[in-house]
């Protein structure tokens, strides 16, 4: 509040008075007038700034490309699988990826090869059943063939 | 003192400003999702429509031109990373975006206050000295230099209220606090900037 004291030794009358408080705040017409001033101040952006935003907008939207596509749509897969195992379809979601994974388990069982010794024509070239024993190809043995010969 | 030539004529019933009027078209949850998938003619709109109004308000927070520039840039590219999260009917896009650049000014408000007031530059006018205008860059610049001078809540609730024309439930909603405690913030407020502009009454001209 103002330093001067309304009833003071100034002895000023109560226009001084009024006026000493007049100093020490201003009116609420002072204050919205200021305010009129800084709503008419020119705030815009320029084009040139727009024309930033836009463009970065735009390239935010665009999807990536090769690589970067397989690993975005992976990302998204993933996060939209999370949300739905968060939420009421988690059973549905969770069905779904024990499904995806057992049908991923039998492709890779089908198409896989077998190791390389449990081949019939591998087998029969290397002399062994897989057993250590012979295997019956139908002919005799090599030593006795040699032998005849 | 003499209203600006330029000043908004529209206005409440009481004398405060009216909030800015909504630019036709789409609303705005259905421009973001339309975004989120990818429609260039949805970003082209949203950011003619939230662009100007997130600059305006961090201008007028800030003062400062390039800084403004890098809230509404920040804000926006927030807005772009949430788009297809968004969640239609929690809250409003353009009080989402309000609330950020808020939160955006505050931190550069703070880390200014931090090195002093004193330190930044009034800014200069560099107009024709037509008494006027003269007059007028001084008035804004008192006005900017009190507002500064406020604790940061306040500074942003009364640009939010009196040169923004938000409502004070908006203005609850941006700043996450009740209505009271925005009257309350607007009350005193408005009470420091009458305390400080007070010492500069020659400047504005009260007295003429």
């Amino acid at each position: 509040m103002t330093s001067k004291d309304p009833y003071g030794a100034t002895g000023s009358g109560r226009a001084n008075d009024a006026a000493g408080r007049k100093d020490d705040h201003l009116d609420d017409d002072a204050i919205d007038v200021l305010f009129a001033l800084a709503r008419a101040r020119d705030v815009a952006p320029t084009d040139d700034f727009l024309a930033a935003v836009r463009h970065r907008a735009l390239m935010m939207q665009a999807p990536p490309r090769g690589r970067a596509r397989r690993g975005f749509l992976a990302f998204r897969g993933a996060r939209l699988w999370l949300s739905a195992i968060a939420g009421p379809h988690r059973a549905w979601a969770g069905a779904g990826v024990l499904a995806a994974c057992l049908v991923a388990g039998l492709a890779l069982g089908f198409l896989a090869p077998p190791p390389v010794g449990d081949l019939p024509v591998f087998r029969a070239a290397l002399g062994s059943n897989g057993n250590g024993g012979t295997v019956e190809t139908g002919l005799p043995p090599l030593d006795d063939l040699m032998a005849e010969g | 003192m003499e209203m600006p030539p330029n000043a908004r004529p529209e206005s409440r019933a009481d004398g405060s400003p009216a909030a800015p009027a909504p630019i036709d078209g789409p609303d705005d949850d259905a421009l973001l999702r339309l975004y989120a998938r990818g429609d260039a003619a949805a970003a082209r709109m949203l950011c003619a429509r939230f662009t100007p109004m997130v600059h305006g308000l961090a201008f007028r927070l800030l003062n400062d031109r390039a800084e403004a520039e890098d809230v509404t840039q920040e804000a926006m590219l927030r807005l772009w990373k949430i788009a297809p999260r968004w969640r239609s009917g929690e809250a409003r896009v353009g009080t989402w975006l309000y609330r950020v650049a808020c939160n955006l000014c505050t931190d550069r408000l703070r880390r200014r206050r931090s090195v002093g007031l004193d330190e930044i530059a009034e800014p200069a006018d560099g107009r024709p000295a037509v008494e006027v205008a003269l007059q007028t860059a001084q008035r804004l610049a008192a006005l900017e230099h009190a507002l500064a001078g406020l604790p940061e809540r306040q500074h942003v609730a009364l640009v939010l209220r009196h040169v923004e024309g938000r409502s004070n439930p908006e203005i609850a909603e941006i700043l996450g606090i009740s209505v009271e405690a925005v009257e309350s913030l607007l009350s005193r407020g408005k009470r420091g900037l009458k305390q400080r502009l007070a010492g500069r009454r020659d400047e504005l001209g009260v007295l003429e």
